[in-house]
């Protein structure tokens, strides 16, 4: 039995190879690539979250165009500061020839981590979630895109995906790949003792998004009104008051909460309730450092050290 | 959740369609990480029984999320599941092994039904040492062939195992660096400890994403290795 068995299958697997063809194709990877690329300018994010958890957004070095026109790359260099003019311009003139009034919309691109994209004429402009219109020029009309994180947004990847379309129903999309970098921090307030000089506290740093991150710790002692410090320990500390963080510069191996001593040392510090910001800050993808969240720090003085 | 069901249902088919007596099948779990540009971890599962006369059957997954690698002017979209059914044909007094089957595909690049192969011929079929040249692959639709080399050492409760293979025919992956097709070759260097009669802990490094056969003839993107732990009981 074993004999014929052994023929036939040798003879199914010849066949099988032998007989297929087809499109080349993988079995799990598979490539999305784009048409030429050109540069593209810096982003404005619209930043809706608190003071303890602000986002950075990073376009990483290519943009898929999954219609019949341009794609655009990131430039080196990049910061997230001013987005907008460069890319509303090269958009514009990949749409030259288009008649008409161009109209601009976001598409959700079905997947769970597709952020809403909002257009405006300027930085810092109204911004529009919806249809915007864009004259197309050979110069470029230059117009700007914006995109809100949600708190505690859980995908390290995502895009900002729109379609340009003209009266004649020529339709262009395009999809802007963005990496997120999304952490918080928390400090819960420690009271200390005059004659003990020296006081520690720990700070929370939650990574939401994004492993192994290298975030730096400093501090700042000028409060500032956005800090949101509780009304009662809205008192800078004093400059005589030593504060450090030997742990910095933190790396979040892992998903999860790192606790990070900080510091406190005085010859004399009087009796109240003060705040020190805690600045957390972690490098851009693409070189450069990325804004910065403030985590106020509150310390209970709880009677006089002099 | 939806792992432990699997993992569940694999057992229980195990014992359902086998019984409870000793050395009729086994059931293996695994988990594949990789880092470096793939950046996941595969969870497998398989469960095979042994149905006499040198026929076997084998049920198994790969299971992961999926993910995208950006590259300059394009993105790679990789990761995704895999479910295979096989039956194989191993006798006892020939020098190769066979198996065909049917695969269920759900990655960037497929969502469809594949037939899949295996096939191993031993060089030393005497001996603790086994030396044998394999092919396997996905035979249709789009040909995907990877021909390699397996060799194996068993000594006491230690067994050593180290195998290579390279596609032959079709694409098993995409470069990072231009975003084109391309041949990767497969790697895996095991070693495996016997943990009494029944059960046996292996580590391995490798490139090859999982068990299934569409994901073993598939490497990391930039074929960086991964670490493997798996665990196997006999039933």
């Amino acid at each position: 039995m074993t004999r014929p068995l052994t023929y036939l299958g040798c003879l199914g697997i010849a066949m099988m190879i032998a007989g297929c063809g087809g499109a080349n194709q993988t079995y799990s990877p598979s490539p999305v690539v784009s048409q030429p690329t050109q540069s593209v300018g810096d982003w404005t994010i619209v930043n809706a979250v608190n003071n303890d958890a602000k986002r950075r957004l990073t376009p990483a070095a290519n943009v898929t165009d999954l219609g019949d026109l341009t794609t655009f790359t990131q430039a080196a260099g990049f910061n997230t500061t001013n987005f907008g003019a460069n890319f509303g311009g090269f958009l514009a003139q990949s749409l030259d020839g288009f008649t008409g009034t161009i109209q601009l919309t976001d598409v959700p691109s079905g997947t769970p981590d597709h952020l809403v994209c909002m257009f405006s004429s300027a930085t810092g402009g109204t911004a529009v979630n919806g249809p915007f219109a864009v004259t197309p020029t050979v110069a470029g009309a230059e117009f700007f895109v914006s995109a809100v994180i949600p708190a505690n947004y859980a995908y390290a990847s995502t895009t900002l995906k729109f379609e340009a379309s003209d009266s004649t129903g020529r339709v262009k999309t395009v999809e802007i790949p963005l990496t997120v970098r999304d952490y918080s921090g928390t400090f819960a307030p420690i009271s200390v003792i005059p004659y003990d000089f020296a006081g520690s506290g720990s700070l929370v740093i939650t990574p939401h998004d994004f492993p192994n991150q290298l975030i730096t710790v400093t501090f700042d002692k000028n409060i500032q009104p956005g800090d949101n410090v509780p009304a009662a320990f809205d008192n800078p500390l004093p400059s005589n008051v030593v504060v450090t963080a030997p742990a910095s510069p933190v790396n979040t191996l892992l998903l999860s909460s790192v606790s990070v001593p900080v510091y406190f040392s005085w010859n004399n510090l009087p009796q109240g309730q003060y705040t020190v910001i805690a600045v957390l800050s972690a490098p851009l993808t693409v070189g450069g450092q990325g804004p910065s969240i403030r985590v106020p720090c509150e310390i209970t003085m709880t009677g006089q050290s002099t | 959740m939806r792992k432990r069901i699997l993992v569940a249902a694999l057992v229980g088919l195990s014992a359902f369609s086998f019984g409870q007596s000793a050395d009729i099948g086994s059931v293996r779990v695994g988990l594949r990480s990789f880092g470096g540009n793939e950046g996941l971890e595969y969870l497998n599962l398989a469960a095979q029984g042994d149905l006499g006369a040198g026929f076997k059957a084998e049920v198994a997954g790969t299971f992961s999320q999926t993910s995208t690698f950006y590259g300059n002017g394009f993105k790679i979209n990789h990761g995704g599941n895999d479910f295979e059914i096989r039956g194989i044909y191993a006798p006892r007094q020939m020098p190769f092994e066979l198996s065909l089957g049917l695969g269920l595909a759900n990655t960037p690049e497929r969502s469809e039904g594949v037939l899949t192969f295996r096939g191993a011929y031993d060089l030393l079929p005497v001996g603790p040492n086994r030396l044998a040249v394999e092919a396997y692959g996905v035979a249709t639709p789009n040909p995907l062939v990877v021909a390699g080399l397996t060799d194996s050492f068993t000594s006491g409760a230690l067994s050593y195992d180290v195998s290579a293979g390279l596609p032959v025919r079709g694409t098993n992956s995409v470069s990072t660096n231009t975003g084109d097709r391309n041949r990767v070759a497969l790697y895996s260097v095991g070693a495996a400890y016997s943990l009494g009669r029944s059960s046996t802990l292996r580590l391995a490094i490798t490139d090859q994403l999982g068990w299934t056969t569409g994901m073993m003839a598939t490497p990391a993107l930039g074929g960086q290795p991964g670490l493997e732990i798996a665990l196997k009981v006999r039933i």
